[in-house]
């Protein structure tokens, strides 16, 4: 049974709309609604500050926001969305990529699981990798001690006269 | 931007866990469904077009980046979202202009003598700046719940609040814009 003081709160709070009333005091409101002439009384003040609120809501949102103008604010909120999240490292990237390498490294330790495929692919990357090995170590000057061993020794009866 | 017929027919809850995995296409329709209602709530909290812009880019950014950690079966994406905009919403406001009314803002009820008072346009009128007058959490309650169809329970959920507080500020934001539509009718009336 619900009271006038109540239902005047509720009323004073979500308006003459018994659809945006908790659900569970409805009923109970149309009770008193359907006995109770100070509970209709109420409801008609709180129907007339609705429909002018609703009314100023559209003149303002109208205002702020013509058709046209939100189709294009639309358009520019996905655009600049797309735009921030690819440019930062999504943590669900990061996760995607542990089980890619180690899918990667499975297929290579693993070929004969993988099929010809992944025997291809593991034998192409061993020559890549030896290649890359070869030439790491034949492009740049050999070491200062290497030099040294290569050189001629002096031969210790002709150092004396050497000098 | 198209759009894929395939996003385009799935659930909430399963562009969610696309997006999750990293699909930026899956989360671009969430951006496409949701992002109105992102920017209308903000527009009306910030009563600024460009800012409420921002707000609504930031929340997505915000959603992306925190999307692995939302459970579909625990809340609705758009109580999430909505509690990320007015969130923000509160934010840029409170840093930008004071409170206009103070917390125990209180006013008498003017009944229905405003009612008969005034013509329709007039009233509209006053009550648009009214509205843009009221402090941005009485505004959000009554954005959520009279204009996007929240239930008390759900505009508490979005404002981190009690029912009972959401009934409160409601509340409030009536008796002020009626109180208003009173005062300004009575002062334009003085000779």
């Amino acid at each position: 049974m619900m009271t006038l003081e109540r239902f005047k709160w509720l009323a004073s709070s979500y308006g003459a709309d018994l659809e945006r009333w908790p659900e569970q005091v409805r009923q109970d409101a149309r009770n008193l609604l359907n006995t109770s002439h100070a509970a209709r009384a109420i409801l008609a003040r709180a129907q007339v500050l609705d429909e002018t609120i609703t009314a100023a809501a559209e003149v303002e949102h109208s205002q702020n926001w013509p058709r046209d103008e939100a189709a294009a604010a639309l358009a520019r909120l996905r655009s600049h969305v797309a735009a921030r999240i690819a440019e930062r490292e999504p943590a669900s990237s990061r996760r995607r990529l542990v089980p890619s390498l180690s899918s990667f490294v499975s297929t290579l330790l693993n070929p004969l699981q993988s099929g010809w495929g992944g025997l291809l692919t593991g034998g192409v990357i061993a020559i890549t990798a030896g290649l890359a090995i070869g030439l790491l170590y034949t492009s740049g000057p050999p070491p200062v001690d290497v030099l040294l061993l290569l050189e001629p020794a002096p031969l210790s009866i002709f150092s004396d006269t050497v000098r | 931007m198209n759009r894929s017929p395939g996003l385009a027919e799935a659930t909430d809850a399963l562009l969610i866990t696309w997006s999750a995995g990293g699909d930026r296409r899956a989360f671009d329709e969430l951006v496409l469904r949701h992002g109105p209602y992102a920017l209308r709530v903000a527009a009306r909290l910030l009563r600024d077009r460009v800012r409420a812009e921002d707000v609504a880019q930031e929340a997505f950014v915000r959603c992306w980046s925190q999307i692995h950690r939302f459970d579909s079966r625990q809340a609705r994406f758009t109580t999430w979202l909505y509690r990320i905009v007015v969130n923000l919403c509160i934010d840029t406001q409170r840093r930008r202009e004071p409170e206009p009314l103070p917390a125990d803002f209180d006013v008498i009820d003017a009944g229905a003598a405003v009612d008969e008072m005034m013509e329709s346009n007039e009233r509209i009128a006053i009550l648009a700046r009214a509205l843009d007058e009221l402090p941005v959490r009485q505004r959000a309650a009554l954005t959520l719940v009279y204009d996007e169809g929240l239930s008390g329970a759900e505009a508490a959920r979005v404002l981190g609040s009690s029912v009972k507080a959401v009934e409160r500020l409601l509340a409030r934001a009536r008796m002020y814009l009626r109180a208003t539509l009173l005062s300004r009718q009575l002062s334009e009336s003085d000779p």
